[in-house]
């Protein structure tokens, strides 16, 4: 089965955050292409996630690599084969700063057609810059999006053009489109790029084997616009949020009455809305943090490539919602699927990360005459000086530049995942009456919501008490101590084909297992 | 903590004791029996561990001497397989909550093997002084000196070395580091 992410906009973008730490944990199909699309092509949701698909990508080619280091198939850590393209982000407009006059060639249009895009766009519209987005105007959006070319030869396109082709060959295809329902690149990308995915899914006559499904977010999040100097911007207003909803909801249920576009639709809100300090109307300061409704729009996706998905002849809408109360718990997270318990996954890889970050990472960091004082410690031996002994030097490489660069990446990736799940528990109920405790992260982290480029900073060292504290990482869950991730270490099997560092990652990760 | 590994430690120091102590086993099962008249063990006992002038001069029978000289070394050795055993049983399962939760950690346990160790060599020490000086058995009177300094210094290595094998393989994995040459253990994945 082949499988298709795309991200349309700040919130898609925001999506494939979440579900690339989910992949990670092993929740994941086993493969994935993943696109983003958005016109702002310097966003900071959009740039972080870019470059978290390519850590991801990265460190996974590296530990599964099976003359080298190899995790083994059997493991779960980076279980899903990303792939994506050179450029993750698919830029509608390419060309410098375009605006919609230049885009839709405005003055050598007939007189009768200005007449009919004056009506349909202030002027402030069609001389809007849009190389920072479509500033929460789907009809701007819509214009840009219908008038791009979305040929075979264009990288983006020829994925999809490629997925159908796959399907008529009897393979089975799965394309999902995440965005959010009101604000301009989503809004507007959403319905034109589904449109165009099932017009070249008629074309090329696939009727079979070929689904698409899509996650579309209501609102889940406002924040406050600052008064000064906004006078002639375009700009996502909160207060349309909702009306911009209703009138996309309307279109949507028209368009999903007559037209069977979708397979499956995962609708998903929130009630309150989160409440971000920060406002910036694009570019790499727009650097929103992860919320959790994008979880489950994250959760969606993986749910709908599930093996266990069966996919009926009728267009299913789905949308779920948390308990009543304000207090978000481990409980209102869904299920991948019967045997992929989201919970289990996602604590098991926030676990990882903590004990590889402080405990074993911190070991394994620098030359062989640092590292060597560890030589003689059973879990050492079995899982590293074993399988980074070079025969030929008669030594241990451990220390050596090429092991020290995926020690290094995986720190790095351990924090990116301990800071996106702190700042998810800490942004999504900030200035609101919720409650996310879902993991226990003060003693770790300190919070600075008004610091956009690092809203969490993780600690560099935990004391001994704070590092005691990991028994109660996870809140609503039975305990388990450093104590037991370094005895599960100890005797956890190897499995068969497993190398290098690989040995080492899968054996901690599954030692960090409840 | 995983019963499963425990088991495995318990099951792994029974065959570490058992390396050795089947000698004190089969010693013990021999003493047991009671003096044979022609036996070469006889022989040894009244030619390395008793006072010969003293026996004579007490006119204590030969006999009945022999029969409490085997009495006292069935019970005592049967007294010290049995704290090896459960010395080596108790740190092998002890092992498994030592707080070693980090690298490096292990070696500081050291010292927590070491008195444990220490305990179990005084224990060792006490029995063989309170057996060969107990009133209990007509021959402790009659050991000498000699007899006394060789089934002190046998008992002592003897017993630590059976000890040290049911430790060595019944230690926790992970905290190998916390005793002697534990480290150096070969076949280490696999025990």
């Amino acid at each position: 089965m082949k499988n298709y992410i795309i991200g349309i906009g700040g919130t898609g973008a925001k999506c494939l955050e979440h579900l690339l730490h989910c992949c990670s944990a092993g929740l994941g199909p086993d493969n994935l292409w993943a696109g983003m699309v958005d016109q702002d092509e310097a966003n900071g949701n959009v740039s972080r996630t870019k470059i978290l698909l390519s850590k991801y990508m990265n460190l996974r080619s590296t530990l599964r690599d099976e003359n080298i280091h190899d995790l083994s198939s059997e493991s779960n850590l980076f279980k899903t084969n990303i792939s994506a393209n050179n450029d993750s982000v698919w830029l509608p407009l390419k060309g410098a700063d375009p605006t919609l006059e230049q885009v839709i060639n405005y003055n050598v249009l007939k007189p009768e057609v200005k007449g009919l895009i004056d009506c349909l766009y202030d002027p402030e519209e069609k001389m809007q810059n849009l190389s920072e987005g479509f500033r929460a105007r789907p009809n701007i959006g819509a214009a840009a999006m219908l008038a791009t070319t979305s040929n075979e030869e264009d990288p983006f396109w020829s994925q999809i053009y490629k997925a159908i082709d796959a399907a008529r060959t009897g393979e089975q295809v799965r394309v999902f489109i995440i965005s959010s329902i009101f604000g301009g690149t989503g809004a507007s990308g959403f319905p034109n790029i589904a449109r165009r995915i099932k017009q070249i899914q008629q074309e090329r006559n696939v009727n079979s084997n070929f689904h698409l499904g899509g996650a579309l977010m209501l609102p889940y999040f406002n924040y406050e616009v600052p008064e000064e100097n906004m006078d002639g911007e375009l700009f996502a207003k909160p207060e349309e949020f909702l009306d911009q909803t209703k009138g996309a909801l309307e279109y949507y249920s028209k368009l999903f009455e007559y037209n069977k576009i979708f397979d499956q639709v995962y609708v998903t809100g929130w009630d309150p809305l989160s409440k971000l300090p920060n406002f910036k109307m694009g570019g790499n300061l727009q650097n929103n943090p992860p919320l959790f409704p994008e979880l489950y729009a994250a959760l969606g996706a993986l749910r709908f490539f599930s093996s266990e998905n069966t996919i009926s002849e009728n267009q299913e809408i789905f949308h779920i919602s948390k308990n009543d109360g304000d207090d978000i718990l481990w409980s209102d997270i869904p299920n991948v699927s019967n045997s992929l318990n989201s919970k289990d996954y996602i604590s098991q890889l926030i676990r990882f990360s903590f004990s590889y970050n402080w405990m074993y990472g911190p070991s394994l960091t620098g030359s062989w005459s640092k590292i060597k004082k560890y030589q003689n410690e059973h879990w050492f031996k079995r899982l590293i000086y074993k399988n980074t002994y070079n025969p030929d030097t008669k030594s241990c490489e451990v220390g050596h530049e090429r092991y020290q660069e995926i020690i290094s990446l995986m720190q790095d990736y351990c924090q990116d995942v301990l800071t996106w799940f702190t700042d998810m528990q800490y942004s999504t109920v900030a200035n609101t009456d919720q409650k996310m405790e879902l993991i226990l992260s003060d003693f770790f982290s300190e919070f600075s919501p008004k610091n956009v480029s690092k809203r969490v900073k993780i600690k560099e060292k935990l004391n001994a008490s704070e590092k005691n504290q990991f028994n109660k990482l996870i809140n609503d869950s039975k305990n388990l101590k450093l104590l037991n991730v370094m005895n599960n270490i100890s005797y956890k099997k190897i499995y068969k084909g497993q190398k290098g560092l690989g040995v080492f990652m899968d054996i901690l990760f599954r030692s960090c297992e409840q | 903590m995983s019963m499963k590994n425990i088991f495995r430690s318990v099951l792994l120091s029974v065959i570490g004791l058992s390396l050795l102590g089947w000698v004190s086993f089969s010693f013990t099962a021999l003493n047991a029996l009671g003096p044979d008249g022609d036996s070469n063990l006889l022989q040894w006992y009244f030619d390395n561990l008793v006072q010969s002038e003293e026996i004579t001069a007490s006119g204590m029978p030969w006999e009945d001497l022999a029969v409490s000289l085997y009495n006292l070394l069935t019970q005592m050795t049967t007294v010290l397989l049995s704290i090896s055993v459960v010395a080596a049983l108790i740190w092998s399962v002890a092992s498994h909550f030592l707080n070693i939760d980090s690298p490096g950690k292990a070696k500081f346990y050291f010292i927590y093997w070491l008195i444990f160790t220490g305990i179990f060599m005084a224990a060792i020490v006490g029995i063989v002084f309170w057996f060969t000086k107990s009133a209990a058995f007509n021959a402790a009177d009659y050991l000498s000196g000699s007899g006394v300094t060789t089934i002190s210094a046998i008992s002592f290595i003897y017993y630590f070395l059976v000890y040290y094998l049911g430790i060595l393989l019944g230690t926790a994995r992970f905290a190998r580091s916390s005793i002697l040459f534990g480290n150096k253990l070969p076949a280490s994945d696999l025990l």
